[in-house]
Parts: structure tokens; C-alpha cells; sequence
């Protein structure tokens, strides 16, 4: 039985451990927000660009842009080469959020992909990027994770590295892993083809809209090529944001766990020190009417 | 939007970024930086598709508003709504010339300790990096 003062010591660490997380908690419910509203502020541009994207490539045909041809049909099996952009966080406390991420990537690996000769990884986050160090895995390249306001610019420059090596013949498919972004209290890791782009099938009625004949300037094929790089990089930078979102949420669930635990905890510390203390009262009882018992006699 | 076999007067102008809306006008005149050169629009334009490269937006003929503006693109609606989709737009004014300059500097001095090596990936981030940098200096100088 530890003594009392252990006891009352062992509350007071518990309760600072509470205040931090529970502030933790307070912190991250307030960057979700935020990351949410980032999230919502990208949707206009992602849809126009998505939609023009979607009906040029229509008009202009599949084999008009390098970047919509899916090359691996073609090349035999050693030589296929894919990478893949892996979005975890700087950081921890956040649930399954960073290990969810790493061990998606090795069953891809081990699964989808492995019809492939070579693998590399475009890491985002210190946290994947040191798991993967230690095991020596094939790393192109290595970027800090992003806050919201560096998002933007992590994404072109991803973009522009992986379509460089695409168009390069370095790699025949580019996927990403992400934790996609549902709600709040649910994330899930998703692996998600970047490159080749499948454009998006027209809806309907945008359909109609497109029998309108609009003036390309420069050609169908120079816009496309200007803006299928800009459609890349929108789905990186949605990747980007909904990674920032989930890390969040997973942080505010797994603090408000830890702060559940803590104050469970002491409560039936409180429980133990009463016990404790009432024992040693009725210890000094005992002894005193021992005492007084022994003079009578 | 103008009626049926009259000319519209004015521009229904939405810039459009991964930020958000930027700016939502009515005006008479738009300058733009377009991939085969700057060129001026004008109301009851056709339905019209071009690729921006990055330099300076100008909203307005007489009422201006200068935008910095990355690579993207300008769309005339058959409804002669005007979208003006771009990677990244800041308004002239709240560009910190400072900052820029030294970007430009930074991007020209990692450019030249590139030297001989192939041009890759990397290699394009710089020179996109020179581009925005220029484009926000232009915008910010009337």
C-alpha cells in the first residue's frame, strides 16, 4: 500500500496530465474548425477546374494529354514503376491517425501494388518519414507536414515533381495515401490514383453545356496541358487539407479519451488515499483505546 | 446578364482561387495575363477558353484593382459571366514587396547554382517560384 503522501502526489501529477490534454483537446477542436473551413473555401475552384478539365478532355479526347495515358498495360512486369505520396503529421497524440497511414502504405505495398518492379515514396510528415528511414525504404523525397497556409504550395510543388518524373518515364503511376476526411469522430486511409488522371465523367447536364462552342486559346491541347497540371495539384492540395482535418479530429478524439481516463483515474485514486487515510485513523483509534485499555488494567 | 439581342454593358467578373472566391464584380474592362500574351476583354465577348500564366490581372478600366495572379485559366460563359479560375491572386495592395523581392532572389540565386544539371521537377518549382514573385512586384508597382 503506498503511503499517503505518494497518493496525494500521484493526484496532482494526474490532474496537470488532465489540464494539458483537456487544453490539447480545446486547441485542436478549434484548428479543425478551421481546417474545415479551408476544406469548404476550396470547393468552388476544385469543381470549375474539375468540370473544364473534365469537359476538355472530352472534346480534346483521352490521348490528347501525356497524363491521362495509362502506361502500365504496356510495360512488362519487372519494370513497372509506381510512387506513391503518403500524408501523415509532424506529430503525435493523435490516435491511429500516423500508424493507420504507414500500415496502409505497407499493405498496398504488399497487395495492390505489387504488381510493380519498384516503389518509391514522396513523404509528407516527419512521422512516416522516420518509420520508413529506419527501414531503409526508397524515399524520393521528404517535406514537413503542412499547416493550412503552406498547403497550397507543398501541393504544387508535389504536383510538379511527380509529373516531372511521370512524364520523365520514372514512374508509370503516382497513388497517394491519405486519412480522408468524413467527420469529426471518423477518419479512414485511403489509396487514391493520382497519375495517370482519370478525368472525371461529365455530368449530364454540364454535358449539354459543353456542345457550346467556346474559343480555345491557345489550342484544346496547350489548355490542357497548362490546366491538367492545376487539377493535379487540386487533388493533392484536397488530400493536404483533408490530412490537416483528420489529424485534428483523430488529436480531439484521442485527447478527449486521455482526458476521460485521467479523470477516471482520479477518482478511484481519490477512492484509494480516503481508504488509506481512514485506515491509519483507525489504526491511531486502536492504538489510543489500546493505550487507555492497558492503563486501566 | 443582359436581355436577349442587346449587347451587355458590363462584366460579371468571379476570381477564383483554392482559398476561396477572391473577388465577385460588375465592372467594364478586364486585363489579363494570357498565355499568348496580355490581352483586354470587354463586354459581350464569345464563349471563350484561354490559359493564364502568371503576371498581373487588372479588374476595371476606370475603376482598377490590380490582382498578382499565378498560372490558371479565364472562361467567358455563353451567359458572358466571367470566371477567372487561378492557382493563387493577391490584390496589388496588400502585396509585401519585401517578401517578394527577396523570394525573386532567393528562386534567381538557387537558379544559377543549378547550372548545367537536367531541368526537373524541382528545377520548374524555382522558375515557378521566380514567375509569382515577379508577378507580385508588378502588381504591387502601378
Amino acid at each position: 500500500m503506498p503511503s499517503l503522501k505518494a497518493i496525494r502526489t500521484r493526484i496532482g501529477s494526474v490532474k496537470n496530465t488532465r489540464k494539458i490534454t483537456r487544453a490539447m483537446k480545446l486547441v485542436s477542436a478549434a484548428k479543425l474548425r478551421r481546417a474545415q473551413e479551408a476544406i469548404v473555401a476550396a470547393r468552388p475552384y476544385a469543381n470549375s477546374l474539375t468540370q473544364v478539365v473534365s469537359e476538355l478532355a472530352q472534346v480534346a479526347g483521352t490521348e490528347s494529354h501525356p497524363l491521362f495515358e495509362d502506361r502500365t498495360a504496356k510495360a512488362d512486369h519487372a519494370s513497372k514503376k509506381a510512387a506513391i505520396v503518403v500524408f501523415s503529421a509532424d506529430r503525435g497524440l493523435a490516435g491511429a491517425f500516423n500508424s493507420s497511414v504507414i500500415k496502409k502504405v505497407e499493405a498496398a505495398v504488399e497487395s495492390e501494388l505489387a504488381g510493380f518492379g519498384e516503389i518509391s515514396l514522396r513523404i509528407i510528415g516527419k512521422k512516416a518519414n522516420g518509420h520508413f528511414t529506419r527501414r531503409n525504404a526508397n524515399i524520393a523525397s521528404y517535406d514537413a507536414a503542412p499547416i493550412g497556409a503552406t498547403a497550397l504550395q507543398l501541393a504544387r510543388e508535389t504536383a510538379t515533381r511527380i509529373i516531372d518524373d511521370f512524364l520523365s518515364g520514372k514512374v508509370d503511376r503516382v497513388y497517394m495515401v491519405y486519412n480522408e476526411f468524413r467527420s469529426a469522430i471518423s477518419q479512414g486511409v485511403t489509396l487514391k490514383q493520382v497519375l495517370p488522371v482519370v478525368p472525371e465523367a461529365v455530368a449530364s447536364d454540364a454535358a449539354a453545356g459543353s456542345g457550346i462552342d467556346y474559343v480555345y486559346e491557345p489550342d484544346k491541347q496547350t489548355l490542357l496541358a497548362n490546366l491538367v497540371p492545376l487539377y493535379v495539384q487540386i487533388v493533392l492540395y484536397r488530400a493536404a487539407l483533408e490530412s490537416i482535418a483528420s489529424e485534428f479530429g483523430a488529436r480531439m478524439t484521442a485527447m478527449e479519451n486521455a482526458t476521460k481516463n485521467a479523470g477516471d483515474m482520479i477518482q478511484r485514486l481519490t477512492l484509494q488515499y480516503n481508504r488509506a487515510r481512514q485506515a491509519s485513523i483507525t489504526k491511531e483509534l486502536a492504538e489510543i483505546v489500546g493505550g487507555a485499555e492497558a492503563l486501566k488494567g | 446578364m443582359a436581355a436577349h439581342g442587346t449587347l451587355p454593358t458590363e462584366l460579371d467578373v468571379r476570381l477564383v482561387t483554392p482559398k476561396g472566391v477572391v473577388a465577385h464584380e460588375h465592372t467594364d474592362a478586364l486585363t489579363a495575363p494570357g498565355e499568348l500574351g496580355e490581352f483586354e476583354l470587354l463586354p459581350g465577348h464569345v464563349p471563350m477558353l484561354t490559359a493564364l500564366k502568371p503576371g498581373v490581372l487588372v479588374i476595371g478600366d476606370k475603376d482598377r484593382a490590380r490582382y498578382a495572379v499565378s498560372a490558371g485559366y479565364l472562361r467567358v460563359d455563353p451567359s458572358n459571366a466571367i470566371e477567372v479560375l487561378v492557382e493563387q491572386a493577391v490584390l496589388g495592395g496588400d502585396v509585401n514587396v519585401e517578401t517578394a523581392r527577396a523570394d525573386l532572389k532567393a528562386g534567381q540565386a538557387e537558379l544559377e547554382k543549378w547550372g548545367e544539371r537536367p531541368t526537373d521537377g524541382d528545377w520548374k518549382n524555382i522558375i515557378h517560384r521566380i514567375a509569382w514573385a515577379q508577378a507580385r512586384i508588378d502588381a504591387a508597382g502601378n
